[in-house]
């Protein structure tokens, strides 16, 4: 009798702790960038599953260089492994132009937040196709860029960036330094806002080996295409000559490149002309290398992404946390009308980098993988999780929101206003086609050869249009008996608009 | 029957590895030929048009970057092969010698760098030859030289490279040979020392014939190796500054991998293949070895 009794309390409370605890139901694989943000957010997994019990994560994070191979193997394979992926923006013509992700408007209406499109203002500029896309407090431009396939939503972003100025506030108000500056260049020395002033600052600086006045890379690919772009934009220069948006399916002309216009060859001369005011071996830095450089205080400006302010910013890690401030990138004020939609000269302008949420078409868990986007995009968020995210990850948010909490490093040290205005008015997007990576690679490798100087720029631009126009054609974006053509009804030889 | 059965058994034993073998080697390589006979972009699967040998023929008539990585290639295979080999050789003859001391210590601290993984190797050489924070640059700052860039600056990048790949792969060289030299028979050399024939006869006429065989499997081994090198490239370098240092397996990978271009990738294996297969080839008929 008393053992019928004690197995009976024990089968009682087999059964009421199962039923104060959920096991969970879904089980969702993650695959994310390795970074300091995303660390961050692996670390906040816990708040999730709690907030979140019949869902568990199981984590995977991997580097820049194997990411992209990683996902389209699975997406190819339709194994399904990754229920969640973490996307760099400029791959969405690729992964939803190929059926590899899924929308995600049904299950945003689903759970309720706010979804809204509209014709006022239509992203990415110069393709009046399709609708802008509203979702809760998004910032417009950044969701529009990553997410906004032919007027649908199918990426949320969870780690955005672009590249500020960073420049060393001690050096530049510091009245010896002035005084100097002021006798060389007979002007004010100040946070550059034109190119011509940056060289001259960059030069100013230059007291090799303790310091140089500008650290940036040209590193194979990635790197010296958007840096390259970087002033290339504010110049009037672009590469296509459908500029930032989508190739043209009805004009194979308009998607022709113009990446050796006279503009796009002295904006290369440009950036090569600065070199000698960089630390040696920037043409085969990664973004890591610039940081230190700077971090080391061996640089008195820096351009990076804005999600390096952690490093920054960090005394364990920085020579010069404290010292630093954020200015936006320069710009050209008698830069001509031009192709590039939306230029205004004087202006400067960065490329969109940054990464976002998409939820795998073959995933077998589409709720539980909403869930983990929706949240982890701080959609779902509560403001304190949000400012942990924020400040544990240095990172930012695609949520206007997160701009403006004081208890983070970003809002306190000047980084977010900087960063918000950016993405308001000066972020380019690269060219949105699905042969993005080999894009880069080309434009990267070429624009690297004028950097060593083992082309001139005007050679090393003619030979990325040769090959620019091949993986067009092989894209199918030109016909293959269409010879390359400069697209004389879009734009003048030398780069600028032509009159319609 | 029984002597049908019998004589049958012998196939039905072996057909399990022959079904493995078939499925695990010989269906990916006729699926890479097949496939390099097409044009498959893996961004649309779907599509998968027939193209006869255009591939091929793209590669080897077109690619300006295929020819560049193969003239890198075979340019690392003529600077490091040489030297791994002569400093193998040496350093083989030197703890072959019976008066040497501590060569316990030698052989372990020359095994060393082949135990490691080509990747932390490279990782290795990267911070060694960082321009501004790498020891390399620091001595030769102490000697009055100014910042070398050695993976920046293209008339140095693939030396560099095949600097750490010298340092990771001369103690295979040098392990291959050490075996071959105690593994010789000791008669020849004592006949020959009693006729009265000097240190370097002694070399050239007996120790140097009878090591052929194994020289020619090291020198075999590390052709192929370098044909195939990727890893301390790729994390060196990933073949900058422009295309200083792209070699042919970095450039098929990125082709495969990064450009998802995979009927031009199986072609360019094919092609790699073709060459090891007639360097291979070529060291045998010279070499007159028959394995």
């Amino acid at each position: 009798m008393r053992r019928a009794a004690f197995f009976l309390v024990i089968v009682s409370l087999v059964i009421g702790f199962s039923g104060a605890v959920a096991f969970p139901e879904s089980e969702i694989r993650v695959l994310m960038l390795t970074s300091p943000a995303m660390l961050a957010l692996r670390d906040m997994i816990p708040k999730f599953e709690a907030k979140y019990p019949d869902v568990k994560v199981v984590w995977e994070d991997t580097a820049y260089a194997d990411i992209h191979t990683k996902q389209v193997n699975d997406f190819v394979s339709h194994a399904g492994r990754y229920d969640v992926l973490q996307m760099d923006n400029p791959w969405l013509p690729e992964y939803a132009g190929a059926g590899f992700i899924e929308n995600l408007e049904p299950w945003i209406e689903k759970a309720g937040l706010r979804l809204w499109k509209d014709n006022l203002r239509r992203w990415p500029p110069g393709v009046e196709k399709y609708p802008t896309i509203h979702l809760e407090d998004l910032i417009v431009p950044i969701l529009n860029f990553y997410g906004n396939w032919e007027g649908n939503l199918y990426c949320i972003p969870n780690m955005p960036g672009v590249q500020l100025l960073y420049y060393r506030k001690d050096l530049f108000e510091n009245e010896e330094e002035k005084a100097a500056f002021r006798a060389k260049y007979g002007y004010d020395l100040e946070v550059p806002k034109t190119w011509e002033q940056l060289r001259d600052v960059a030069e100013f600086f230059t007291r090799p080996p303790e310091l140089y006045g500008l650290t940036w890379s040209a590193g194979k690919g990635n790197m010296a295409v958007q840096n390259y772009y970087n002033i290339a934009w504010s110049w009037g220069a672009d590469c296509f000559a459908f500029g930032q948006g989508f190739p043209d399916p009805e004009d194979p002309i308009r998607n022709m490149p113009i990446c050796n216009s006279e503009i796009g060859v002295k904006a290369l001369e440009f950036f090569c002309s600065l070199k000698p005011f960089m630390p040696p071996g920037v043409a085969a830095y990664e973004w890591a290398e610039i940081t230190a450089d700077f971090t080391e205080g061996k640089a008195a400006m820096m351009f990076q992404w804005s999600d390096f302010v952690r490093d920054v910013e960090d005394p364990a890690k920085s020579k010069v946390a404290g010292k630093v401030g954020y200015a936006l990138m320069p710009g050209k004020p008698d830069a001509p009308v031009n192709n590039v939609p939306g230029i205004i000269p004087g202006e400067g302008y960065a490329s969109l980098g940054g990464w976002g949420l998409v939820m795998n078409k073959d995933s077998k868990n589409k709720e539980a993988a909403w869930k983990f986007i929706a949240w982890a995009s701080c959609l779902t968020m509560t403001h304190d999780e949000m400012k942990d995210y924020l400040e544990f990850g240095g990172t930012n948010t695609g949520r206007l929101s997160g701009y403006f909490i004081p208890e983070t490093t970003g809002y306190r040290v000047g980084r977010y206003p900087i960063e918000l205005e950016m993405y308001r008015e000066h972020i380019r997007r690269r060219p949105a086609i699905a042969e993005e990576v080999e894009y880069e690679i080309i434009v990267g490798t070429e624009v690297q050869q004028a950097f060593i100087g083992a082309k001139t720029p005007k050679q090393a631009l003619d030979d990325a249009a040769k090959a620019l126009y091949e993986l067009m054609v092989r894209g199918g974006y030109i016909p293959e008996d269409q010879p390359l053509v400069w697209p004389s009804k879009y734009v003048n030889p030398d780069g600028t608009k032509a009159s319609e | 029957m029984k002597w049908r059965v019998r004589r049958a058994s012998p196939y039905f034993m072996l057909l399990p590895a022959v079904a493995l073998l078939a499925f695990i080697v010989m269906y990916p390589m006729v699926f890479s030929f097949w496939v390099s006979l097409h044009r498959w972009y893996l961004g649309k699967p779907h599509l998968f048009p027939f193209i006869g040998l255009r591939n091929y023929s793209t590669i080897l008539l077109k690619d300006a970057v295929f020819r560049i990585a193969l003239l890198n290639t075979l340019r690392l295979a003529v600077i490091c092969i040489p030297v791994e080999f002569a400093l193998g050789m040496s350093l083989a003859l030197l703890l072959s010698r019976g008066d040497i001391r501590g060569k316990v210590i030698f052989r372990t601290c020359l095994v060393m760098p082949v135990v490691l993984t080509p990747v932390v190797s490279g990782v290795l050489w990267k911070f060694l030859l960082h321009p501004s924070y790498g020891l390399v640059n620091y001595f030769l700052s102490l000697l009055g030289i100014s910042k070398v860039e050695w993976l920046a600056d293209p008339r140095l990048a693939l030396f560099s490279v095949a600097l750490a790949n010298m340092w990771q792969w001369t103690p295979f060289a040098f392990l291959l040979l050490y075996a071959g030299f105690v593994s010789l028979p000791r008669e020849p050399l004592e006949a020959a020392t009693v006729d009265g024939a000097s240190g370097w006869q002694a070399f050239r006429f007996i120790t140097f014939p009878l090591l052929t065989p194994i020289m020619v499997i090291a020198l075999l081994m590390r052709t192929m190796d370098l044909v195939k090198l990727f890893d301390v490239v790729y994390v060196l370098t990933r073949g900058g500054p422009a295309d200083a240092t792209e070699v042919l397996t970095l450039y098929n990978f990125r082709v495969g991998l990064n450009y998802f271009d995979m009927g031009k990738a199986a072609a360019m294996s094919w092609i790699i293949a073709a060459i090891v297969t007639l360097l291979s080839q070529l060291y045998l008929r010279v070499s007159r070895i028959e394995f």
